[in-house]
């Protein structure tokens, strides 16, 4: 059943930038790019970037804008348990970074790969996976940071270290371990691991490029955009797969709780 | 974000799933992405031409729902081109590596053409996960040879290989081998300026090569 939360991003945006900074107003709004999703005392959220600006958008139409993440490029968001945890590397600088926040507006930096170029490029509750980045910002060994009682700390991911170029596209957590999910040219290759630390290679998603992953009881199910034709599908791992019930142009973000986000002409949508 | 199924008339296909598929596919990319595939595309026709039009491109993905310039919808990986006249470029069968030096030399071409372009082109060199196919996006611009690129040095190593026959390890690194060589090449290209500063001088060493390349001419 498809929950249509209904509101226009660029509008919302637009007046929460005219309402906290009146130089702005009457800038260009431009696309809305939408990373990640993640639940807020059970509604959709998701974090937007527009004009220059991380702003958290909820499923209720509120746009606003954060503190603490100026400089940051986050390229996932996800629940930590306690509030939100967002990952991807400094903006300026590809050096990985995690953030935190209670509310998803106020952020704070918690952890930072110095020293390599690198990012996060998927996290989930106390896991995050990113790359080590190469000249030209492709990926070339896997790194990742678990939240531990000290704060995120690096860990080894044994039979994950080589990525062949790709970069964590979806993490999840389920009652069986750790899945993630990293996207080719031919599809989504896919690996889990009891411990996070521990991965083997499972079946491939080909054809599609999967950005949510759901473990629970009723298996893995996962969310994505085809490679060609980016067409939305929803699936579960060795079962069926089919068009998600949302717009033809909508765009994978994750999940939200145990429902999928996805991004459609500025509104975000749960199925 | 633009949809599209050709570049400037041309179609653009998908074999990923269907070797051979002729079905048109609907693609997305960001306006400007796709006015610079626009002139990529009119690059390529305008210094391959001996060969035919470009009858079709194949392609795995321009916009793809995943970190990095595709998520963006700032990248494209090239699988193959077929021209009119029967002749093709084919990334995805690892014509890099290919026994054939006109099969390598017109791999180069094409290459060469991309970095027209696009500063950041990751082709079969470059590591395994580019050896079926050619990948360019917006990422490093503007177009120059930079030494300290892996991805510039491996393309100028084995360039320098298949038309001067320069025996280079294609490592990467640009020693002093590989400065000599490309001094060679820029030589009996007859490129002035300088490639590692000036778009101009780059572009003009890149359509030079792509040239040799299409018509399978060493220099």
């Amino acid at each position: 059943m498809l929950d249509r939360r209904t509101f226009v991003l660029g509008a919302a945006l637009a007046a929460a930038t005219t309402a906290t900074a009146p130089s702005r107003a009457g800038a260009t709004t431009a696309p809305v790019r939408a990373v990640g999703a993640a639940a807020i005392a059970g509604t959709p959220v998701t974090l937007v970037r527009l004009n220059g600006v991380w702003a958290l958008a909820d499923g209720t139409g509120s746009v606003r804008i954060t503190t603490g993440l100026e400089h940051a490029d986050v390229v996932d968001l996800a629940e930590d348990g306690t509030g939100l945890v967002a990952a991807g590397c400094l903006a300026d600088d590809p050096m990985a970074a995690l953030w935190t926040s209670p509310d998803g507006v106020a952020w704070r930096e918690v952890r930072r790969l110095h020293g390599t170029r690198a990012g996060f490029t998927a996290v989930a509750g106390a896991l995050a996976l990113g790359s080590v980045l190469r000249g030209e910002r492709a990926s070339l060994v896997r790194v990742a940071a678990r939240r531990t009682a000290s704060g995120w700390t690096t860990v080894p991911v044994r039979g994950l270290e080589r990525t062949d170029g790709l970069f964590a596209s979806a993490l999840a957590e389920g009652p069986d371990g750790w899945v993630c999910a990293a996207v080719g040219t031919s599809g989504t290759r896919l690996h889990s691991s009891r411990d996070g630390v521990t991965w083997s290679e499972l079946p491939g998603v080909p054809g599609v490029a999967v950005r949510g992953l759901v473990a629970d009881a009723r298996g893995i199910r996962w969310q994505g955009n085809e490679i060609a034709g980016s067409a939305p599908l929803t699936g579960v791992l060795g079962g069926a797969a089919g068009p998600a019930p949302v717009p033809a142009d909508a765009k994978a973000l994750g999940p939200a709780s145990s429902r999928f986000a996805w991004l459609s002409a500025g509104r975000l949508l749960t199925t | 974000m633009i949809t599209f199924s050709t570049i400037d008339g041309t179609p653009v296909y998908y074999w990923r799933s269907s070797r051979g598929d002729t079905a048109p596919r609907n693609w997305q990319a960001t306006q400007d992405f796709h006015d610079t595939l626009v002139l990529w595309l009119r690059d390529l026709r305008s210094l391959s031409s001996a060969l035919g039009s470009v009858a079709y491109l194949v392609s795995a993905g321009f916009y793809v729902n995943k970190p990095g310039q595709h998520g963006e919808g700032t990248a494209m990986d090239l699988d193959h081109v077929r021209w009119s006249g029967g002749a093709v470029c084919s990334p995805l069968d690892r014509d890099h590596a290919s026994g054939t030096l006109a099969t390598r030399r017109r791999y180069l071409a094409v290459d060469a053409v991309c970095r027209r372009r696009f500063r950041y082109v990751l082709d079969g060199w470059y590591n395994a996960d580019h050896a079926d196919h050619v990948h360019s996006d917006f990422g490093g611009l503007p177009v120059r040879c930079l030494k300290t690129s892996e991805a510039d040095t491996k393309f100028t190593q084995s360039l320098c290989n298949d038309f001067l026959g320069s025996g280079l390890a294609v490592d990467g690194v640009w020693g002093a081998s590989t400065e000599n060589a490309f001094t060679t090449a820029k030589s009996r290209l007859g490129v002035g300026g300088d490639p590692h500063t000036s778009t101009a001088a780059w572009q003009a060493f890149l359509s030079a090569a792509a040239r040799k390349g299409f018509a399978n001419q060493a220099f």
